[in-house]
């Protein structure tokens, strides 16, 4: 539990956080930030016990730090070094040698595509390059965990698609833990294998994220070209109402044979037939649902 | 040709302009004048002016103390008249102190420093926040962005430079008891005459600075060093504004009687003569010169481009 | 209202800006995308009169933004960054703007406290802006921009930093703006959100528009195999149907994913296959729970379009 004042921040807050990539997801001010900042010990919980890696974070902190990575949100790497003195500093402060830091600040730079750009001034580099130094940043000490806060806000589609690539590639690379803050929602559904939803200083969820976007609704929703009222008038005959929400035709399911009827259907009004799919639950509604 | 006509076109929309501005006046301008009092009040800069102003006026009540026990007390007509030491008035010695040069052009210094911190406070953070952009997508026109705020800014610095010299009026003139304060009251009226007409010019040179340099500051003050203290004392000295302030100072000067000379204020040309415009023909020429500017200045903030 | 951009073209010194974009857009949502300083800000500015072209000709309604006043009645703009009075409270910044719109204090405090309170600000809209967290910026940016009821909105990255329950009610409302004839023009880099906004989209990439219109219709329009992927409700049906396509025509390649169920099958005559294909099912007597095209998606989409982009 951690209360600041008369606020508190996380209420009997009691997580056993999975292994592989998680996903912590949860609206501005549920508790997310101090929940991170207690488990990198910034801040000390009011009450409660933590434990990381196995290692009470009361006693051990400094020694937890060294297995920690953080990528944090808001800008804060120096504009006048290069990538590369930035994440050679970086290492010689968290105890490598010199020469033990180049190396490994090669190799990151590697993992994360960085060519030439590394040698040049931080000041000149785009979005998507800071976000890769933040992250590099987080990386140097090869931590057994890293916690990355919005790594993919503000980067463009392309940018954002190969930050989420890259922490695709470093579990697959190093085994290193990954829990992932975010209000994008397709990200964790994209990079998690779990998630985590916080509210109001409580968790209101934890699961698979193939779990929760592998359940199937019972709508089936259809794109057609042609004459749309001559598709719906035929659904109508076989008793299927198709509701249209401008941009698709939405039809319940009722079992595998609604699939044949609609295939009928367009045959029927001759309309050529785009999509058909029965939809599954997303991110977006269980989110809602959860956080309502 | 082209620009000949679309000004023509300009000035021929001026009355009705004016009437939609008259019009949506009591809506638009209270917001704005509220907004930037506060913000010119909480703005740090303002209270370090208003401290520099108290200055003085602490050393004035500081030499009253210490100059008390000296004084002689003389009874006229029922009004009690001070001599000093010397058996010289003192409401006459103090009243040179105060008109001379010392402390005018302290509150001279310090009037350039108000306008260009207001200026660029009411119009370049506007830029630097970018809230002008989105004062732009209203219905608003350029004119009205930058008339309100040129108007509060006149107001708070005519009224924190008006207050603090009649502080300073005050505690220079106290040890020669109310006889003399009343007595040169005369001096004090010309002083804020002055100020307002120098709130009215400045606030307003230094708003065409703010809407068309990116350093408003700088451009200020090199203006103000070059234009204002140099030129003003040469042959062109009518193209400034401190000439007009210097005419109407010299034409009130001249009936009080304050022993100053054209030469003082530099109102002569390099021949010797005398070149003061007349006071009243000073004023109108700056408030002419005030409206000028903030159409030029609307024009900038209308042409601006994001 | 309808915008219209001609030939337009805006050089900010030797720093690029756009070059030549056509557009013609009217009521409903129109999603504007494009990577980062691809033009997309430059071009919102022009139609608000923020900005002027260097060449060519903005209109909206006809008329000329930069110059026509009355225009900007109707303007409602949302930008990507913070532009507040900070010490104001949310209240204050919203009302100050509307009495800029020539209304009344009494009028513009309860149509703000209306407007902020359906965006779920109730409670902090008398706290100083200052204290905001980002979605409640954002939040306040849209009161501002909305609460006059404007014809026009422009967008600029509504949803950046905001949280998923601030997004989707933002989309929520922007839907119903758009069901109420509004014209909105929105940009974001999470195409999923645009995708589930609206099928209209315009694609700016270094400063020239690639593409404007129904993001379907721009598909169609590229001139490269689209795949079509078929899943079967019966796994054993795959090869039968595999073996089916690969002896029509129109089908360029086939191929089977064992591990999700799936037939794609790749083809340049997607018309033809989109009627026949519920004929050939029918007959063979294959039931399918699914049938659509990777290219449908607005990622696929977009960077077919900007990855292709480069030497257009």
């Amino acid at each position: 539990m951690k209360q600041y004042g008369a606020l508190k921040a996380l209420d009997d807050f009691s997580i056993d956080i999975p292994e592989g990539k998680v996903g912590i997801l949860g609206p501005n001010g549920a508790g997310k930030s101090t929940f991170v900042k207690i488990a990198l010990g910034l801040l000390t919980a009011t009450s409660g016990e933590i434990t990381v890696l196995g290692e009470k974070l009361t006693k051990n902190t400094v020694d937890i730090r060294r297995k920690i990575g953080y990528m944090p949100e808001h800008d804060c790497i120096p504009n006048e070094m290069t990538g590369v003195e930035f994440l050679i500093e970086m290492g010689m402060v968290s105890g490598m040698s010199l020469s033990g830091a180049t190396e490994r600040t090669h190799e990151i730079l590697g993992h994360l595509r960085m060519g030439e750009e590394k040698y040049r001034l931080i000041s000149e580099y785009s979005g998507g390059m800071r976000q890769k130094i933040k992250l590099a940043q987080g990386l140097i000490h090869a931590p057994e965990v890293v916690f990355l806060d919005e790594p993919t806000s503000g980067l463009d589609p392309n940018a954002r698609r190969e930050m989420l690539e890259t922490i695709n590639g470093l579990t697959d690379v190093s085994n290193t833990k990954v829990l992932l803050s975010t209000h994008i929602l397709q990200d964790v559904e994209m990079v998690c294998d779990s998630v985590i939803m916080v509210k109001d200083g409580k968790l209101q969820m934890q699961e698979d994220v193939k779990t929760i976007i592998g359940e199937k609704s019972n709508f089936i929703h259809i794109r057609i070209g042609g004459s749309k009222e001559d598709f719906i008038a035929e659904l109508k005959k076989k008793k299927i109402t198709a509701e249209d929400n401008g941009r698709v035709l939405i039809v319940p399911y009722k079992d595998d044979s609604t699939y044949d009827q609609i295939i009928d259907a367009t045959i029927k009004s001759k309309c050529p037939l785009y999509e058909m799919e029965r939809t599954s639950q997303s991110m977006d509604s269980v989110y809602q649902e959860i956080i309502k | 040709m082209e620009m000949i006509k679309r000004t023509l076109e300009d000035v021929s929309q001026i009355p009705v302009m004016l009437q939609t501005f008259a019009k949506r006046s009591k809506n638009v301008f209270p917001p704005i004048a509220k907004d930037s009092m506060y913000r010119l009040l909480i703005n740090k800069v303002t209270w370090v002016i208003i401290a520099i102003l108290l200055l003085p006026c602490l050393l004035g009540v500081i030499i009253y103390y210490q100059t008390d026990e000296d004084r002689q007390i003389q009874n006229i007509d029922g009004d009690k008249v001070y001599y000093n030491s010397e058996g010289d008035l003192i409401h006459e010695e103090k009243i040179e102190a105060f008109a001379g040069q010392n402390y005018m052009i302290i509150i001279i210094i310090v009037a350039v420093i108000v306008a260009i911190v207001f200026s660029s406070e009411l119009i370049n953070e506007e830029y630097e926040k970018k809230t002008m952009q989105l004062l732009k997508t209203t219905p608003i026109h350029s004119f009205e962005i930058l008339l309100y705020r040129y108007i509060t800014g006149v107001i708070c610095m005519f009224g924190i430079l008006g207050l603090g010299s009649i502080l300073l009026y005050y505690t220079t003139m106290m040890s020669s008891g109310l006889h003399g304060i009343l007595e040169n009251l005369d001096v004090l009226s010309l002083m804020l005459k002055v100020l307002l007409f120098e709130s009215i010019a400045f606030m307003a040179v230094f708003c065409i600075f703010t809407v068309y340099f990116e350093k408003p500051f700088l451009v200020g003050i090199i203006y103000w060093a070059v234009w204002e203290r140099i030129v003003s004392t040469q042959n062109y000295q009518k193209l400034t504004v401190t000439h007009y302030l210097d005419s109407i100072m010299f034409d009130s000067a001249k009936d009080m009687n304050l022993g100053v000379d054209a030469e003082f204020f530099n109102l002569v040309n390099s021949s010797g003569d005398i070149i003061a415009t007349e006071p009243l023909n000073a004023m109108l020429t700056i408030i002419i010169f005030a409206i000028f500017a903030l159409w030029f200045g609307a024009r900038g903030i209308a042409n601006k481009q994001f | 209202m309808r915008i219209k951009l001609e030939q337009v073209t805006k050089n900010y010194g030797n720093v690029q800006g756009i070059s030549n974009i056509n557009l013609d857009v009217g009521t409903g949502i129109t999603g504007i995308l494009g990577p980062n300083g691809a033009g997309k800000s430059t071009t919102m500015k022009m139609i608000l009169g923020l900005s002027r072209p260097s060449r060519g000709r903005v209109t909206v309604e006809g008329k000329d933004p930069f110059t026509s006043q009355d225009l900007k009645r109707n303007f409602g703009f949302v930008p990507e960054y913070d532009c507040f009075y900070e010490h104001m409270t949310g209240l204050e910044f919203v009302a100050y703007f509307l009495r800029m719109h020539d209304i009344s204090k009494e009028k513009a405090e309860g149509m703000a406290r209306e407007s902020l309170s359906e965006l779920g600000l109730e409670l902090a809209m008398d706290r100083k802006i200052n204290t905001y967290s980002r979605g409640m910026r954002q939040k306040t940016k849209v009161a501002r921009a909305t609460v006059f009821n404007p014809e026009i909105l422009i967008m600029d990255e509504p949803f950046q930093g905001a949280d998923p329950t601030t997004r989707i009610l933002l989309m929520e409302k922007m839907t119903k703006w758009a069901e109420n004839g509004k014209t909105i023009l929105v940009s974001s880099h999470i195409l999923h959100d645009v995708q589930s906004l609206t099928d209209n989209i315009a694609l700016i990439n270094n400063g020239k528009m690639l593409a404007y219109g129904n993001r379907h219709e721009i598909r169609d329009l590229i001139n490269i195999p689209r795949p079509i992927s078929i899943v079967p409700v019966k796994k054993g049906n795959l090869r039968k149907l595999a073996k089916i396509m690969i002896d029509k025509k129109w089908t360029k390649a086939t191929a089977i994913d064992e591990e999700n169920n799936e037939v794609t099958i790749e083809t340049n005559q997607s018309e033809e296959i989109y009627l026949e294909l519920p004929k050939i099912l029918q007959k063979e007597k294959i039931t399918v729970e699914k049938i659509y095209s990777e290219d449908d998606s607005l990622d696929s989409l977009y960077s077919k379009l900007v990855e292709g982009a480069q030497w257009k």
